[in-house]
């Protein structure tokens, strides 16, 4: 089997409900910035 | 048609009072993209006659329906966050007239009557007595008045008051009398049969209105002094609380803690920025430290927003453990806390003692625009990650094209130390303008940035490394429309776009079935209320798997992680986890027969079994837990070690095995979890 080149991150609880856990923002954008940073996709 | 009686009856004395005593303001719509969307999807589906039936097209609003705004917010949760224009708007508004008493005229389901307040408990500690006195002025002329016409109506029940992020509460902790009546609209035929029509809701809303308006005119002298005693007994009872003053240090999140006193400052608290470094409650704190002393009008305001937790009556508590292990109904009608420095991971320091180092006024600015040093570098421009306005500062740059490489771990350069994550611009791939890019975007987001002439590192990797990724700017999308939830998927995009700076693409979650979605880099898939499984088919669970194998990154929120744990999609190793019950009890009966052995039971005995072995965990109204981060994963770049996470849902995970992925975030041991708010005791929930 090929490896797989991309990632599945999982939130068991949205870090951003409502807006009022600013704290995680920075996860979230972690995810959606550094998750494709770290594919193994050519671009 | 309530401006219009108080405008234009005559020889109304009720009507003449209220002319003469009060003035009126009417916000005719504090949702106006939801109101749009109601009415458009109600006049789509009309026909012939007026339709009360509850399957019809009229009376069911396709997704997202008409309760949120355009990103999907439920504005009557948003009044102490202000995260929305319309609640933001509407705040400013009362804070520039302060009117005494606030209603929320609002919309219910059809079956229901008319409820106005007192509202039941749990009551917040925060609130007072004479407000509470002050209700049942109001109630009581109103159920005077509808048992003149015969209106039915109910009170004290669902609608608590205890959380401060209602309409009808909000205005509550600037002194006024917040107020709910909640009501259906629409032609409804209700389940005994009878009918009720869209000229009931507007008559009883008017009754309710005017009924306000005349005990407001009766008593505005008391209201008004009320209002007046409210910011005077704050100050007084700040005198004989243990805490005295909120101290926000200086702090790595710095950013955190300056928009959180521009929050506060909006909505008329009195914060002072130390001028020197000054000591108190036996520490030293530096120029630059927040200083909030509760002996000001808004003390209980403070208090509901600073304090780590709100405390429900031992009472009420007690009440909500026998319902709870008789597996009923909780009463709590939202979340028992929102503690801003625990949800927004500021440093907030409670003190006995009145502060009176110099300092200057804080302004209401939700952040303070930041600086670049060392503007000609030669090697590097390098941004700290971990606050919340760097990431507005990548966003920025990824959408300008600017080449930015990010370190996976933490940094030593020029004998600073520098946080996993942190933004590495290389003058030598830039253009020449960068430095002055830079500053322009530092200035706007409110991101430090430091100029390095030196790209040597002591302790980390290099600029070069392979541990310093480039970060290309991704195309993210998020699904949209049926099976989401509305308001996950519409707040996480406003979050993104809003709070962090990046667009992203919405797609209806069925395109899935057909159509590539190999242009995208990341994709969240948030909440749902219905089922992907339905929606998505095994052609869409096909593509998502393809496209991950393909190099996706696929984030999933909440409730998606049930699709993404299920059999025939697998993307993650994990599953949901029954209740811990230390009780179960194995094998009670004996096989087929219909009896089982006689026991005799004490009331413990009794709850054990009734209590089924094996359930899930129940959904919760809403609490802050204690996350641990594994500091070594780029998921958690810039991250502290430990970070609160808001729980709104009962499923469990178990955590993934070491060959299957990594748990970068994990709930900690049961004594340590809870950190605000009401949890039910175990064994229905355990972490």
């Amino acid at each position: 089997m090929v490896e797989p080149k991309g990632n599945v991150i999982a939130f068991a609880y949205s870090p951003i409900h409502r807006a009022y856990v600013d704290r995680l923002n920075v996860l979230l954008m972690n995810a959606i910035i550094r998750g494709p940073a770290h594919s193994r996709a050519l671009r | 048609m309530t401006a219009y009686h108080i405008l234009a009856a005559q020889n109304d004395p009720i009507v003449e009072s209220i002319r003469e005593n009060v003035v009126t303001f009417i916000n005719p719509t504090s949702n106006p993209d939801g109101r749009d969307r109601y009415v458009h999807s109600y006049e789509a589906a009309e026909g012939l006659t007026e339709e009360a039936d509850r399957i019809s097209a009229e009376h069911d609003q396709p997704w997202p329906r008409g309760r949120t705004n355009h990103y999907y917010f439920d504005l009557n949760r948003d009044g102490f966050v202000l995260t929305q224009p319309e609640t933001r708007n509407q705040s400013m508004a009362l804070r520039q007239y302060f009117p005494l008493v606030v209603m929320d005229i609002h919309e219910q389901g059809g079956d229901s009557s008319f409820y106005f307040d007192p509202e039941p408990a749990p009551f917040n500690p925060h609130d007072t007595e004479t407000r509470h006195n002050n209700v049942m002025l109001f109630a009581a002329n109103h159920a005077k008045h509808f048992d003149n016409f015969g209106f039915d109506y109910y009170t004290r029940e669902i609608f608590d008051e205890f959380s401060p992020g209602y309409v009808s509460t909000t205005p509550s902790y600037y002194g006024a009398i917040g107020m709910l009546f909640e009501q259906p609209s629409l032609r409804y035929r209700r389940k005994d049969g009878s009918e009720f029509h869209y000229r009931d809701a507007i008559r009883n809303q008017f009754v309710g209105s005017i009924s306000v308006a005349e005990v407001t005119a009766t008593n505005c002298e008391k209201l008004l002094s009320d209002f007046y005693n409210y910011g005077k007994s704050g100050m007084e009872e700040a005198k004989n609380d243990q805490i005295k003053s909120f101290i926000i240090p200086k702090q790595k999140n710095q950013a955190g803690a300056d928009k959180l006193v521009g929050l506060l400052a909006m909505q008329n608290v009195e914060i002072g920025e130390a001028s020197s470094s000054f000591n108190a409650c036996r520490a030293d704190f530096s120029e630059g430290s927040y200083i909030i002393n509760t002996a000001q009008p808004t003390k209980r305001f403070i208090r509901v927003l600073l304090d780590k937790d709100v405390p429900m009556s031992e009472e009420f508590l007690a009440e909500e453990e026998r319902l709870h292990s008789l597996g009923q109904r909780s009463k709590i009608y939202d979340v028992t806390s929102w503690s801003l420095p625990l949800m927004w991971g500021v440093d907030v320091i409670e003190c006995s003692q009145n502060i009176t180092a110099a300092s200057t006024m804080v302004e209401p600015k939700l952040i303070k625009p930041g600086t670049l040093t060392n503007a000609n570098a030669k090697v590097a421009y390098l941004v700290p990650w971990g606050e919340a306005t760097a990431a507005n500062l990548l966003s920025r740059a990824l959408r300008m094209g600017l080449h930015v490489k990010s370190a996976d771990f933490k940094f030593v350069n020029n004998a600073v130390e520098y946080p996993s994550g942190t933004l590495v611009f290389l003058t030598h791939l830039n253009d020449e303008n960068i430095g002055a890019t830079l500053a322009k975007l530092a200035a706007e987001t409110g991101a430090d940035v430091i100029g390095t002439d030196n790209s040597w590192i002591m302790d980390g990797p290099n600029f070069g490394s392979s541990k310093t990724p480039v970060l290309l700017p991704p195309k993210v999308g998020i699904l949209w429309d049926e099976p989401t939830s509305a308001n996950s998927t519409g707040n996480t995009r406003f979050v993104i776009e809003r709070q962090l700076g990046y667009p992203v693409t919405a797609i209806r979650t069925d395109q899935l079935r057909s159509q590539s979605i190999s242009q995208f880099q990341a994709i969240i898939i948030p909440e749902s209320r219905g089922s992907y499984a339905a929606v998505l088919g095994s052609a869409g669970a096909e593509n998502l798997k393809n496209w991950v194998n393909d190099g996706g990154t696929l984030i999933g929120l909440g409730s998606a992680l049930n699709y993404l744990i299920s059999e025939d999609v697998g993307l993650l190793s994990s599953k949901l986890e029954y209740a811990f019950n230390p009780n179960a009890t194995a094998a009670a009966g004996n096989g087929r027969s219909s009896r089982t052995k006689g026991t005799t039971l004490s009331a413990d005995d009794f709850q054990k079994a009734i209590t089924p072995d094996n359930q899930s965990p129940s959904r919760m109204a809403g609490f802050i837990v204690k996350a641990k981060m594994d500091p070594t994963h780029w998921m958690s770049a810039g991250m502290p070690d430990e970070v609160n996470v808001l729980v709104r849902r009962g499923d469990i995970y178990s955590p993934l095995k070491l060959n299957k992925g990594t748990n970068v975030s994990y709930l900690v041991g049961e004594e340590d979890v809870l950190q605000s708010g009401y949890m039910h005791s175990s064994p229905i929930n355990h972490f």
